[in-house]
């Protein structure tokens, strides 16, 4: 009860900075700055305390929200100023939006989780419509019905299968702990019904068209909040489902696997042939959540070790997706167009955007010291040990990597030639500057995706642990050098020839 | 039986006729403050008197909670009526006949008996009658039979299952006592003291026309649209939400007084109930009137109530019975709400078309406000009343999963959701895009006064969930309502601010 409250009690205050910060920010800047970034880094005193009873299965996703919601408020401000002049009202909604998403990583029982994913639900239609307004309405409309329709199907029986078995107050109101010992099994189908909303959310195939048309037609923050965070509910939502529930075996690793496989498939393929930096970023998103489909797939074989390796996923996930989505923010603002065949040399006007993406790139490709290496060296080793449990899971997981790998190494190559390919077509206007938050806000993604895999190193017991170890200090290492290589030999030209837009 | 009691009734009645008499006199005084203190004042001791009328227990809680509704809905739509008036220049004894149209309808509602509930029941219709009549005389757009059709279905079929009623109650009664009753006493005898008359099956269909055709379910539904559309706003409101839920209310206490063979007719009603539905809500989809759309809705929404009737007829429970006080709570708060809303935008617009209709949250800020939550209540988002009845239906619904009235409860449930998802959507664009003013902008300065009534009578979708604080175990419910409340008055005010910029 006292934890209840406690839980309570901290919602109320992070939901009152956020109000406190959002009454005048455009007056106050430097207050309002200060008292979002307390109530986003606060989410680390319970984390480092261990109180609110946040337990293993929330602990990276929270770490995830607080690296993440920073940023994206940091970012939004300065883009928001940019577009609009001033960020009064829409600021708030980011902001609160943000706030629900750590209330639902840290919600204790089924009841606080459904209310939080629906009204998550219901503010991500608002945030598709937050920069152009009614223009997207269609869009809106295409993932509430779509969507947000399925993913309650699963709630609202995810809640009947619990409260039958345990009675209305009893189950709704125990705390997944316990509900994890409560042996609850279901049927087939029922466990079709439970995973069918969490897969939608994650855009998996038979209903994944609501995805890419939501991600590239919202705003870049907006986007960001649904690639690095609201994505990583139907994740957390299925582990949470698999630890509390005893679904049909059979059910959920072969719909998962297949779903998880062919999207894989789809979407990094569909990446190479998009000219626009978010569409190529949407599907590369679809195939990414394919995979971790694919991944959560194996929990009933791999166990623990499975389990451990989708925190790093997530975590990894979410904080490049969150990067990279705000710099087409950023390409965006500068150059007014997101199609990548308009675009040249933006590295010239935006070194320091310029810095902080290569970094989030070599993260998606999977280059040594950056959380992605690490990420994609444990899933390719887990697919030769899957080869004792049978061919066909450890066959399906290897393709799903050789997709990802190899079209990861195309797409990057495609977008980072936004920054460093020759200016072909008209310029627009003047250039804008961006602002500081927004520089801040991209850099401290990058460098935590440098810095961040040390977490899991330290608090995870992963297989090949030294393995990992000694490639990320060496890899580090060669990073560090490097760059003090391109500081000291790098040619500078006194004019700056811009593409894409006109000095 | 001692002798407080008597005296105790006799001072009920006192204040029950001081409030009808200080709210139909406020409709003479000229001041306008005057006026609405005077009607807050009355309405408030009528809610006292009810309440203290259930303490005595005189009447069950049935009747309370469902007067209790009406009042909270009927307090904001007689303030509305007064501007509402003299702006449409409809005769000035409007305000009085919507008066004594919500005290016919509470007095039905709290009436513990046959006779009482007859007479202001049957009195409530003729005035209802004389509204629509009133709406086609003053109507731009819509029906000029309306008023007859309404008078002929739900009038004349909601006579013949009170004849009915009465007939069950007094010759089964008698007949099974084998005593010699005097008919008046058994009229005058409240709801629970009847006792349950056994009652053949061919009767059932008697005792249920008039109620279906109140509640417009789909065979006798085809009098609610016209007369609904026509009718003055505050008319439309109380007909809409107050008027129709009587249909639930009335086999409520049909179950009470007469043992049937309930699963023929349980199933019967749950089928009714799910046709309304999807035939309402697909019709409402494509209407371009916004009231005729909203008409058409009530039919959906009343199917969503029947439904869940029907399937407390054959289960029984006290979550059943929740589920399906607040579903006819939400819907009598929510479309009271959006009539009085599109009332608003006719009288500023000039024309109620929702292809047309435009930018209300510029013009008509606070009512915008109040659309967006009725419009959540009716979408079922939490912690609204809709919401709180759908989740108490589907957690109902899945203690016999398996059966067939779990599976027609759920279809129900499930197209509900869709068709008023559709139907919000539809509504909502009214709000947004730019403005179009045909009259002079002051109007829009006189009818603010009008905007915190709909505003007001919104706050029913965040009030009446506490209904269920009355028959619940409250932890769970109070934890959802805290958790959610704080999210759905982001999600208001960013709907808002959507709607107000370009």
């Amino acid at each position: 009860m006292e934890m209840v409250v406690a839980r309570y009690i901290y919602w109320f205050i992070l939901f009152l900075l956020i109000l406190v910060a959002n009454i005048s920010p455009d007056r106050r800047r430097r207050l309002s700055r200060i008292l979002r970034s307390i109530a986003y880094l606060s989410i680390w005193v319970p984390l480092i305390l261990g109180v609110l009873q946040i337990d293993y299965l929330q602990v990276f996703f929270v770490t995830l929200c607080s690296i993440a919601c920073l940023a994206i408020s940091l970012y939004s401000e300065g883009y928001l100023r940019i577009l609009f002049g001033r960020i009064a009202p829409l600021q708030f909604i980011i902001d609160s939006t943000l706030v629900l998403l750590v209330m639902f990583f840290t919600a204790y029982n089924l009841i606080e989780l459904v209310v939080l994913w629906i009204s998550i639900e219901i503010l991500g239609f608002i945030l598709i419509l937050i920069e152009r307004g009614i223009g997207n309405w269609n869009i809106a409309t295409k993932y509430l019905i779509l969507c947000a329709t399925t993913g309650d199907i699963s709630l609202f029986t995810w809640l009947a299968v619990v409260s039958l078995n345990l009675g209305i107050e009893k189950g709704l109101l125990a705390g997944f702990n316990e509900l994890a010992f409560m042996g609850i099994s279901v049927n087939p189908f029922v466990t079709f019904l439970l995973l069918i909303g969490f897969t939608t959310k994650l855009g998996q195939i038979p209903l994944h068209f609501w995805l890419v048309d939501t991600y590239s037609e919202a705003p870049s923050v907006s986007t960001a909040i649904f690639s690095g965070l609201m994505s990583k509910m139907a994740v957390y939502g299925i582990l949470r489902l698999y630890y509390t529930i005893s679904l049909d075996i059979n059910i959920f690793m072969y719909l998962l696997l297949i779903q998880g496989l062919i999207t894989a498939i789809y979407g990094f393929l569909m990446t190479s042939a998009q000219t626009d930096v978010k569409k190529l970023l949407a599907y590369s998103s679809m195939g990414h959540y394919g995979v971790m489909t694919m991944f959560m797939s194996f929990l009933p074989v791999l166990g623990e070790v499975a389990l451990v390796i989708m925190y790093i996923y997530v975590l990894y996930h979410g904080i490049v997706k969150t990067q990279v989505f705000l710099n087409t923010g950023s390409i965006e603002l500068l150059a007014n167009t997101r199609e990548i065949y308009r675009l040249g040399y933006l590295s010239r006007i935006a070194k320091e955007t310029y810095f902080s993406v290569v970094l989030g790139f070599l993260s998606l490709i999977g280059i040594p010291p950056t959380l992605g290496f690490l990420i994609k060296f444990l899933i390719v080793a887990i697919a030769f040990q899957l080869l004792t449990y049978g061919e066909f899971y450890s066959f399906a997981l290897l393709i799903g990597v050789v997709f990802l790998s190899i079209f990861s190494i195309v797409y990057a190559i495609k977008y980072l030639s936004v920054y460093t390919g020759s200016y072909t077509g008209e310029a627009y206007r003047p250039v804008i500057s961006l602002e500081d938050t927004q520089l801040i806000s991209e850099r401290m993604l990058a460098l935590s995706l440098l810095i961040v895999p040390v977490i899991p190193l330290i608090k995870l017991a992963l297989p090949y642990n030294l393995v990992i170890a000694i490639i990320y200090v060496l890899g580090l290492l060669v990073l560090i050098v490097s760059l003090l290589m391109y500081r000291s030999a790098f040619i500078r030209e006194a004019d700056v020839w811009l593409g894409g837009v006109e000095a | 039986m001692s002798a407080e009691p008597i005296y105790s009734i006799y001072f009920l009645s006192f204040s029950y006729i001081i409030a009808l008499s200080i709210i139909l006199t406020s409709n003479k005084v000229s001041n306008e403050l005057a006026k609405v203190s005077m009607k807050i004042i009355g309405y408030v001791l009528l809610l006292i008197t009810s309440l203290a009328l259930f303490i005595n227990n005189y009447i069950d809680d049935v009747s309370l909670v469902f007067s209790t509704i009406s009042l909270f809905v009927i307090v904001p739509v007689s303030i509305y009526s007064i501007r509402y008036t003299s702006l449409n220049r409809y005769p000035g004894s409007l305000p009085f006949t919507i008066d004594l149209f919500s005290i016919l309808l509470v007095t039905a509602f709290i009436s513990p008996n046959i006779l009482f509930f007859a007479i202001s029941w049957t009195l409530a219709e003729l005035i209802g009658f004389y509204l629509v009549s009133l709406g086609e005389e003053h109507s731009i757009e819509g029906s000029i039979r309306a008023s007859k059709r309404f008078l002929l279905m739900s009038v004349a079929t909601f006579e013949l299952t009170l004849f009915t009623m009465i007939y069950v109650s007094v010759f089964m009664l008698v007949s099974a006592l084998a005593t010699h009753l005097n008919v008046l006493d058994v009229l005058l005898k409240p709801y629970w003291l009847l006792g349950v008359a056994k009652t053949p099956l061919y009767l059932a269909p008697l005792l249920l026309i008039g109620f279906i055709a109140k509640a417009a379910q789909v065979p006798l539904h085809f009098w609610l649209p016209d007369a609904h559309s026509v009718a003055p706003a505050p008319a439309s409101a109380l007909l809409s939400g107050v008027m129709t839920a009587m249909g639930i209310y009335g086999i409520l206490r049909v179950s009470m007084i007469a043992s049937i063979n309930y699963s023929v007719v349980a199933y019967t009603i749950m089928i009714i109930g799910l046709i309304s539905i999807i035939y309402g809500g697909l019709q409402s989809y494509v209407q371009r009137d916004g009231k005729r759309l909203l008409a058409y809705s009530t039919i959906a929404g009343n199917g969503f109530s029947t439904a869940i009737l029907g399937y407390y007829l054959l289960q029984g429970g006290v979550d059943v019975f929740t589920a399906l006080i607040l579903s006819v709570a939400a819907h009598t708060g929510y479309k009271a709400t959006f009539f009085l809303d599109i009332g608003l935008a006719e009288q500023v617009t000039g024309l109620r078309f929702i292809h047309r209709l435009r930018g209300l949250v510029k013009i008509l800020p606070y009512s915008a406000l109040a659309g967006y939550l009725a419009l959540f209540s009716m979408m079922g988002i939490p912690p609204t009343a809709g919401f709180i009845s759908k989740l108490l239906a589907v957690l109902s619904a899945i203690t016999d999963f398996p059966s067939i009235s779990c599976m027609i409860l759920i279809l129900s449930i499930v197209s509900a959701i869709v068709t008023s998802i559709l139907i919000g959507l539809r509504y909502v664009r009214i709000y947004y895009g730019e403005p179009i003013v045909l009259y002079s902008n002051p109007t829009t300065e006189r009818v603010r006064a009008m905007e915190y009534c709909v505003l007001a009578l919104s706050s029913s979708s965040l009030i009446f969930p506490l209904l269920i604080l009355l028959y619940l175990e409250p932890m769970i419910y109070m934890i959802l309502y805290l958790v959610s409340v704080l999210p759905l008055l982001v999600l208001i005010y960013s709907l808002y601010i959507m709607a107000k910029r370009k």
